[in-house]
């Protein structure tokens, strides 16, 4: 029994210790006369090869000749190939997280790697024999970090616009709309050199031939950035608008704080509203509303504007009467 | 210059025991043990744990080395020229040690 838990304590040693010394520790146990204290000497042994041998460097010091030095010679030691199978499951699965959460935002969330607080520590001093000037040009543009706001549904349906904003802030800054023929040139999609309607916002689709015409002048023409742009009022924006796109733009700055933003670039409503009635009820297309035209269903449902449109009394209406009448509908009439 | 021998000391009792056995002949194991329980007259007894355990970290010091011996199943163990030298420094060390503990006993008595 003792000697069945003696070959144990040698099996539970290092295997470089046991296959060097365990047959030998055998042979003397089995001609000990006291077995019990082997046992524990076994035991006091294996602590040993457990907790402090296995922490001692493999070094090994080789004698010389007389007044030589000794020397310390490390024995060759590889790591197990076997080894390297978990270090480099865990690798290729750490890395795959990383890039799935890069690439994987939650609820807006964004990565950010670095550090976001600028220290002290970051700023470098710096020397200059330049002359302070006064007055420097500069615009500070401060928005809730690391969000952006979200882009404005004008700026989405016209695509110009979207276009020229390019830092996505629903404002026209002076900067870009000094880059502004580049970016217009980018939405010239199928390379004529001019930007149709279609280039420059979102249109309706489902009309016939002759309605799409007369659509794409007023979409043109009530939009103001397209009025502004389109300075000749063909329905395009052509090459010699597009490099002369920034002097337009600049005519639009309504308040001249040297920016554009959503309000001096909405269309009026009033002009909205008359631009589509004479759509929908010129049905010739001759620019008036006439009484034959008057006499629709549609134009029922909307007769105390023109009436209204028509106080002058000449038979017929054109957008501008309907503007006017609009406005005083809505109180804000001039 | 320092010798390096003085870096091992002061040697353990089991350690002392083992090298001071070598030091007449080159023994086995068994031999060792025996010979450790003579030379300390039964007052100290190595076991065969304790044994291997020191004679592989001599060995790995260089102060031991394996023989080859007529029994495979056995295996001989000598005292090399460094341990020879250790033994030496700690034999110098512990007779310093003995000379002052009797110049202090004699002044005490």
């Amino acid at each position: 029994m003792t000697r069945q838990l003696y070959t144990l304590l040698l099996r539970l040693h290092p295997r470089a210790f046991r296959d060097r010394f365990g047959e030998e520790m055998l042979a003397i146990y089995d001609q000990s006369a006291q077995k019990l204290s082997l046992l524990g000497d076994g035991l006091v042994s294996l602590f040993r090869q457990r907790t402090l041998r296995g922490s001692e460097p493999a070094l090994s010091r080789t004698a010389t000749a007389d007044g030589v030095p000794l020397f310390y010679s490390a024995s060759p030691e590889v790591p197990r190939a076997v080894a390297f199978l978990p270090g480099t499951l865990v690798t290729f699965v750490a890395f795959g997280l990383i890039c799935f959460t890069m690439g994987h935002r939650w609820r807006q969330m964004s990565l950010i790697v670095g550090s976001h607080h600028p220290s002290p520590s970051h700023l470098l001093g710096a020397h200059t024999d330049a002359q302070p000037v006064a007055d420097l040009p500069a615009e500070i543009k401060v928005t809730p970090y690391p969000f952006h706001p979200p882009v404005s549904p004008y700026f989405q349906l016209i695509l110009v616009l979207a276009a020229l904003d390019a830092d996505q802030d629903n404002v026209i800054s002076a900067a870009e709309m000094e880059s502004a023929p580049a970016a217009l040139w980018k939405l010239d999609k199928d390379h004529d050199g001019k930007l149709s309607a279609e280039e420059c916002g979102r249109m309706e689709a489902s009309f016939d031939a002759v309605m799409r015409v007369r659509l794409r002048h007023t979409f043109m023409r009530i939009h103001p950035v397209l009025a502004a742009l389109d300075a000749n009022h063909d329905g395009e924006i052509s090459a010699d608008e597009i490099r002369n796109a920034a002097i337009a733009l600049r005519t639009l700055d309504a308040n001249g704080d040297g920016k554009l933003e959503e309000r001096e670039l909405r269309p009026d409503p009033a002009v909205l509203m008359a631009s589509s009635i004479m759509l929908t009820l010129d049905r010739d297309g001759d620019g008036r509303i006439s009484q034959a035209e008057r006499n629709g269903p549609t134009a029922a449902r909307i007769r105390d504007v023109l009436d209204r449109a028509d106080q002058d009394g000449k038979g017929f209406i054109v957008e501008e009467d309907l503007v006017i009448a609009i406005r005083r509908s809505l109180g804000v009439g001039k | 210059m320092k010798d390096e021998s003085t870096n091992f000391l002061p040697l353990s009792p089991a350690t002392l025991h083992i090298l001071l056995a070598l030091a007449g002949e080159d023994m086995h194991g068994y031999g060792i043990m025996q010979e450790v329980a003579r030379q300390s007259e039964g007052a100290y007894k190595l076991g065969p744990g304790t044994l291997y355990d020191n004679l592989q970290r001599l060995m790995d010091q260089g102060m031991v080395q394996e023989i080859a011996s007529d029994d495979p199943r056995r295996r001989n163990y000598r005292l090399s020229t460094a341990g020879r030298k250790v033994l030496s420094a700690e034999i110098s060390r512990l007779e310093g040690v003995v000379r002052e503990a009797r110049l202090h006993l004699r002044r005490s008595s």
